[in-house]
Formats: structure tokens, C-alpha cells, sequence
């Protein structure tokens, strides 16, 4: 098949718009895990910050949240602490640097993937983590974030 | 170790650093213990430096460059339980000798109410308290009112209330904090009073607030005359000063730009010491606006009874700061920033020997402005290499004159 030159632009325009439908994104959504005990069935999206970011050690019922995190390398990290921290991995870096250098905390606990934090959240009924939806299962229960 | 046992534990390890108790750390809880911290090498000139000759003409000349360690600092942060810490700071600049710039332990009630005692950096603006994290903030220098030649307040207290309640989607967080007072405990037993109000909205990038602090009375300098800088906010000539200290500032984080500003006012109700003043004008070499403020006539002779006890006056800084983040493919950060400063101080002097400003102090009318342009370039985020140069602008001898400076930084994070 030919394409006219005066139509490779219009072709090239059209195929990318396209694609913005038909993509495959490298992850699907990311998915915020609780032990299955937990009671909290959701949390506000400024609750999941404070948590994640060591303001707050509760979840809204009271009870103790302990917050899991994916290796600072990983790209579900990078996606999670853009999406619900508002920082790149290096911001985020920087910022658990000025705390743990005012000795206000430490940062989360770090794991190299989504079977290690399913793990662990099922272990233990106070963790939080995330992972990517194509890696659920039935040992943790989904937090709606609001 | 049982969790009844942390709790027993917990009041102790609070109370140490405040009564100067040591106590033993069971091996168990190691894992509980953080230790980390950083150092910082480097390297400035200064070119044009100005100065006045024999025949009272403005004449410049460049600094020796100078080569420091400014930073060695080692921390150690102990989760004794879920509610109390212990944290640490061990400063070993130059690798001279080793000051312990905190100390303190934090008892949290709740969110809302945490009680630390110990020597810790009082919150007061956006960069008091971490101003020993070099690698991490935008520039090498400090804002002019914590630059060390010339302190606004003390950096340390020794008591600190802080907590925060939600609010919206963001944060309101305050802290009050009250220690012996600026040059010791005073006679009179002030109580100075610090205080931190903010409002911070991380997720929309913003951050607000209002810092302030008072005296509560009359007190005395930490360095006698001739004995170099304060560390306060009380200048070595003074008998007495009451002090406060108010301002605002405000952060925003736009996706990779971060935008810094802050403005502070300083006013002191201070009394001059006679015998103090006529050694400053005799031996540290004051301009004629200065000596015209310390003497009644200044072409008179410089007795005690011609100095001027009256030494009222007010400092004024403010700050903006601006950085952009690139990040490379490499996974590296570059960091293109600016600054501009202006401080306005007209009691101090240039000798800092005497307790002086080499910058304020050197303008005829104790004003300056400073414009910084730099670049951080942080290869991986424990190691940050930054480079700025800052020209400075005053006025000097009659005229508006101005000299630059260079600083090359590297600093390296190291045990977290």
C-alpha cells in the first residue's frame, strides 16, 4: 500500500490518538492492600499520604498502620508515589532524608515486589501496602481510596 | 524484649538527655536503631572584596579561598516503643572536635500533642531544622537569619510542645518551645516563648506559615565582646535586650519546581554597655554610621560617658528561592537554581571577632541584597555536587558597590 505524502501527517495524528485507547499500560492499577482482618474497608486519599509519608500511625478506626513500601528502583513505586504522594522516587528520597535527619521517623519498610507485600500484609493485620492489580489474591482485602 | 518493658523504659529514655543521665540500651533493641548522617566538603573565593585605604578610597581585594569540612554529622534515631524516640545529632565540622547539636527525647501522647525534651532545633520557618541536611535542600548557604555570623534567635531549645489535627485535606501543625532565654537563665526568670504555626497541604504542593518568638523580657548575649560570633540573637555590646522575632513563609511544590519565600522582622528594646561599646569602637574598626549610632559625638572622644546606651533598633530579612528539577535517564537529578536574599541590620558591625557581620556590617547603612545562581547535581540521591555563585549588593563608602563569591559543595548521605 501507498500512502500519499500529504497524508503521512494526518495518518501518523490519527494513529496516535488511537493509541491513547488502545495502549497497554506497562501496569494496570495500582490496588491498596489491607490484611483481611482489618475492618477499614476505605481510606481518603490525604489519609493514605500521612500514612505513607509517617504523619499518621492509625487508620481511621484506630487501629495501628503500618505502612509497606515497593523498592524505591521499582516502577509500581515510582507510579504510587506519583500518584498518592504527589513525588517523584527522588523527592520522595530527599524527603525521608530531611526526616530521618531532624529525627522526626524513618521511612516504610521496603519490599522487591507485589508477592513479598501480599505476604506481609497478610501476615500482619496492621499493614498497608500496594500492589498491582494483576497480582491480588484472596490473602488481603482492597482499600477504596476516596 | 516485652512491650511491658519498653513502656517501663520509656519515661527513662525521655528523661536522660534532659537531666544528663546516661542509660543503657539493651543489645535486643538495635534493631530498633538507626544510625546515619552525612558530611559536606567545601571550597569558596571571594573576589573584590571591599575596603577602604588610607586615603579613604574604595579599594578591592580578593579573599584567600578557603577549604573546609563544614559538615560531619552522625545521627542515631531509637524507636524505644510506638510512642517514644530518642534522637541524636553528633556534629564533628572540620574534624576538629565533636559538638552534640541535639539530644533529645519525644514522648507522643497522640497526633496532636508530642512532648520532647533535650537540645533540639527549635521549628522556626522552613529551615531551621534542617539546616544540617545540606544535600538535601536547595543552595549551600543558609537563609540570612540562621547564617551563623549573624543569628536572628537561637537555633536550639530546650523544651518543645508540637502536633498537628487535620484540616481540609491538609495538615495544621503547631509547636511552642521555651528554654533559659538567649544568653542563659536571666535574673528576672523570663520564660522566652517560640512558636510555629503551619498549614501544610502536601498533596496540592503548598505549604504556609508563621513562626515567632519573644524574649518575655530582658537578657543578656552568649559571647562576651571580642569573644567572636553569637550563637543568639543578642548582640555582645548590648547590657540587655528584649527581643521578638515574627515572620511568614511559604513553600510551593509545582510537579518539579519548588518556589520558597519567607519574610522575618526582628525588634529589639536593648540597652547598650558603655564600657563594651568603647571597645568595639577602639578596636574592631566601625564605619562612620556606626559610629555615629554607639556615640553621642561621634567627633568627640570615645569615653564611656559619650556612648549612646540607647540601642534600640530592627532587623528585617527576606528570602525567595526557586529550583526545577530535571531527571535524567540515568536516574540523576539536576537542579538549576536562584536565590535572592536582603538582611538590614544597622546596630552590627563588619569584625566579627568583635560579635560582627562581615556582610551587613560592611554596608554603610547595614543593608545588603544577595543573588545566588547554582546547580545541584545529585548522581544518585546520596551524593549531591553543587555549584552557585552569589554577587552581593550594598552600599559602601558613599556608593553602591558589590562583590561575588564562588562555592563548589559535595556532600555524601551515608547509613540510611
Amino acid at each position: 500500500m501507498t500512502i500519499l505524502p500529504q497524508y503521512k501527517y494526518s495518518l501518523a495524528a490519527v494513529l496516535a490518538v488511537m493509541s491513547l485507547f488502545f495502549s497497554v499500560p506497562s501496569y494496570s492499577d495500582i490496588v491498596v492492600i489491607v490484611n483481611a482482618k482489618n475492618s477499614v474497608s476505605s481510606i481518603s486519599k490525604s489519609d493514605l499520604n500521612r500514612i505513607f509519608l509517617g504523619k499518621k500511625s492509625e487508620f481511621g478506626n484506630g487501629q495501628k498502620a503500618i505502612p509497606v513500601n515497593q523498592y524505591y528502583s521499582s516502577d509500581i513505586r515510582a507510579k504510587f508515589d506519583k500518584q498518592f504522594l504527589r513525588k517523584s522516587p527522588q523527592q520522595s528520597k530527599a524527603y525521608w532524608s530531611k526526616q530521618l535527619f531532624t529525627g522526626e521517623g524513618k521511612p516504610p519498610m521496603e519490599m522487591p515486589g507485589d508477592l513479598d507485600v501480599l505476604q506481609e500484609v497478610a501476615k500482619n493485620e496492621d499493614m498497608i501496602g500496594y500492589v498491582d492489580s494483576s497480582a491480588l489474591n484472596e490473602s488481603v482485602k482492597v482499600l477504596t481510596v476516596k | 524484649m516485652s512491650n511491658t518493658f519498653k513502656k517501663l523504659m520509656a519515661p527513662l529514655v525521655v528523661l536522660a538527655p534532659s537531666l544528663g543521665a546516661s542509660f543503657y540500651v539493651e543489645p535486643v533493641l538495635a534493631a530498633d536503631i538507626n544510625l546515619y548522617g552525612y558530611l559536606s566538603w567545601r571550597i569558596e573565593k571571594v573576589w573584590d572584596e571591599l575596603a577602604v585605604d588610607d586615603t579613604g578610597q574604595t579599594v578591592t581585594e580578593d579573599a584567600p579561598r578557603e577549604i573546609a569540612l563544614p559538615s560531619f554529622n552522625v545521627m542515631m534515631l531509637h524507636n524505644v516503643a510506638d510512642n517514644v524516640k530518642f534522637f541524636a545529632n553528633l556534629n564533628g565540622a572540620d574534624a576538629e572536635e565533636i559538638t552534640v547539636s541535639n539530644a533529645w527525647g519525644e514522648y507522643q501522647v497522640n497526633d496532636a500533642f508530642n512532648v520532647r525534651l533535650g537540645k533540639t532545633y527549635r521549628r522556626f520557618g522552613l529551615y531551621n531544622e534542617m539546616l544540617d541536611a545540606v544535600p538535601t535542600y536547595i543552595g549551600i548557604e543558609p537563609p540570612e537569619l540562621f547564617d551563623k555570623d549573624h543569628l536572628i534567635l537561637s537555633r536550639e531549645t530546650l523544651l518543645m510542645v508540637h502536633g498537628w489535627v487535620p484540616l481540609g485535606d491538609g495538615e495544621l501543625r503547631y509547636s511552642f518551645s521555651t528554654d533559659n532565654g538567649e544568653g542563659g537563665p536571666s535574673a528576672d526568670d523570663n520564660i522566652p516563648l517560640g512558636f510555629d504555626l503551619r498549614y501544610d497541604m502536601s498533596l496540592n504542593g503548598y505549604l504556609v506559615g508563621v513562626s515567632g518568638y519573644t524574649s518575655n523580657g530582658d537578657t543578656v548575649s552568649d559571647v562576651g565582646v571580642g569573644d567572636g560570633s553569637p550563637s543568639t540573637g543578642v548582640l555582645p555590646w548590648m547590657e540587655k535586650d528584649d527581643f521578638s522575632v515574627i515572620g511568614l513563609y511559604a513553600q510551593y511544590d509545582m510537579n518539579n519546581l519548588k518556589l520558597q519565600f519567607a519574610y522575618w522582622s526582628s525588634d529589639h528594646d536593648a540597652t547598650r554597655d558603655a564600657a563594651s561599646v568603647v571597645t568595639v569602637v577602639e578596636n574592631a574598626g566601625v564605619n562612620a554610621a556606626q559610629r555615629a549610632r554607639f556615640l553621642k559625638d561621634p567627633t568627640a572622644a570615645v569615653t564611656e560617658d559619650n556612648v549612646n546606651l540607647d540601642g534600640d533598633y530592627e532587623v528585617n530579612t527576606w528570602y525567595v528561592r526557586a529550583g526545577y528539577s530535571f531527571y535524567l535517564e540515568s536516574g540523576a537529578e539536576l537542579v538549576p537554581y536562584f536565590q535572592w536574599d536582603s538582611y538590614e541590620n544597622p546596630e552590627t558591625i563588619q569584625n566579627k571577632d568583635y560579635g560582627g557581620d562581615n556582610e551587613a556590617g560592611l554596608s554603610d547603612d547595614g543593608a545588603f541584597s544577595k543573588s545566588t545562581i547554582g546547580v545541584i547535581y545529585r548522581p544518585i540521591p546520596q551524593v549531591a555536587f553543587k555549584l552557585d555563585s552569589s554577587t552581593h549588593f550594598q552600599k559602601f563608602n558613599g556608593k553602591d558597590e558589590s562583590y561575588s563569591e564562588i562555592r563548589f559543595d559535595a556532600s555524601y548521605i551515608f547509613g540510611q
